[in-house]
């Protein structure tokens, strides 16, 4: 991408932001949707999560310092809105996190818009016995391909807290795999 | 019990599906929601805003108070006879007047002795007209 700070100027002058706007989509749509779908699992949830993202990317560009980069910056506002979607979800079920997300999974296997066979189910149901944070550190690593650094600025983390963190999320999946 | 290993495994895919031109859609339906390029408000400080109040209250007052004095000064003849038949009696005006304006009113009016007399038969108080 051009010079980050010049596309944050076009994405704030009103001449220019319906095209950069457009670029950013184009750039950032699929991973986004991805790193979403990973957390919440179902393809409508994911939608209204996407939607909601990139509608507080565009309001809140204003305010982007540029401490990070606008990829880090843009995957931390996906992750929380992902996170309190579940949340407030799994709540207006009058049911605790781990309940929704066990609710979530026995719904995969009739869901159209999965098609995963019996390996990707067992590692999905694996994933889902591991701490929140761990969940997150395993599926950017494992499934989004990102680096540790780039995972360190998303989630405020150190580099060797995470490195640490999938490890141990590794093999307590391995554990699960080999006894189911 | 089938050892497991992540790394030497072949990578498994999430098994994730999107519905056929989603992508494309959610760039239409996004792009839809931007607000159109609107043209700016410009905020105006509470402070200046009383100021420019009280100047524009000034000037309209400035033009407003001669339209109210000439309003005044140019009475209509019917206001000023409304006016008076409420503000005077008979008697304050008979008091007022001078023989030559009694001559004046009967040459206005141009009484004749035929109309006088047609007007006191019908006056109901004419016995008291006459006893005066």
């Amino acid at each position: 991408m051009q010079d980050e700070k010049v596309f944050i100027d076009q994405l704030l002058h009103p001449k220019t932001q319906h095209e950069a706007f457009r670029e950013l989509l184009q750039l950032y749509q699929k991973p986004l949707y991805n790193h979403i779908r990973n957390i919440v699992l179902n393809h409508d949830d994911t939608d209204d999560v996407l939607q909601n993202t990139f509608i507080k990317v565009f309001q809140n560009i204003k305010n982007f310092k540029g401490e990070s980069k606008l990829f880090s910056w843009m995957y931390r506002i996906a992750t929380n809105e992902a996170l309190s979607f579940l949340q407030q979800k799994a709540k207006k079920q009058g049911i605790s996190n781990v309940e929704a997300q066990q609710k979530a999974l026995n719904k995969l296997e009739s869901d159209v818009f999965f098609d995963g066979d019996e390996i990707q189910l067992k590692l999905q149901k694996a994933i889902a016995t591991l701490p929140e944070k761990q969940q997150l550190v395993f599926k950017m690593k494992y499934f989004e391909e990102l680096k540790y650094e780039e995972i360190s600025e998303i989630v405020d983390t150190s580099v060797g807290a995470l490195k640490a963190s999938y490890h141990l999320a590794v093999k307590k999946i391995e554990e699960y795999l080999k006894v189911n | 019990m089938k050892e497991f290993n992540l790394d030497k495994e072949p990578k498994i895919a999430t098994g994730f599906k999107t519905p056929e031109d989603y992508f494309e859609s959610f760039e239409a339906r996004m792009l839809a929601q931007l607000p159109k390029e609107e043209s700016k408000v410009i905020a105006f400080p509470v402070r200046k805003l009383y100021i420019v109040s009280a100047i524009a209250a000034v000037i309209l007052a400035f033009i407003a108070i001669p339209f109210y004095f000439n309003s005044n000064t140019t009475l209509e003849p019917i206001s000023v006879e409304s006016y008076l038949s409420y503000q005077l009696t008979t008697e304050d005006i008979i008091e007022k007047l001078t023989p030559e304006d009694i001559v004046a009113f009967e040459n206005t009016l141009a009484l004749s002795n035929d109309g006088m007399e047609e007007y006191l038969s019908e006056t109901q108080n004419l016995d008291f007209y006459l006893n005066e």
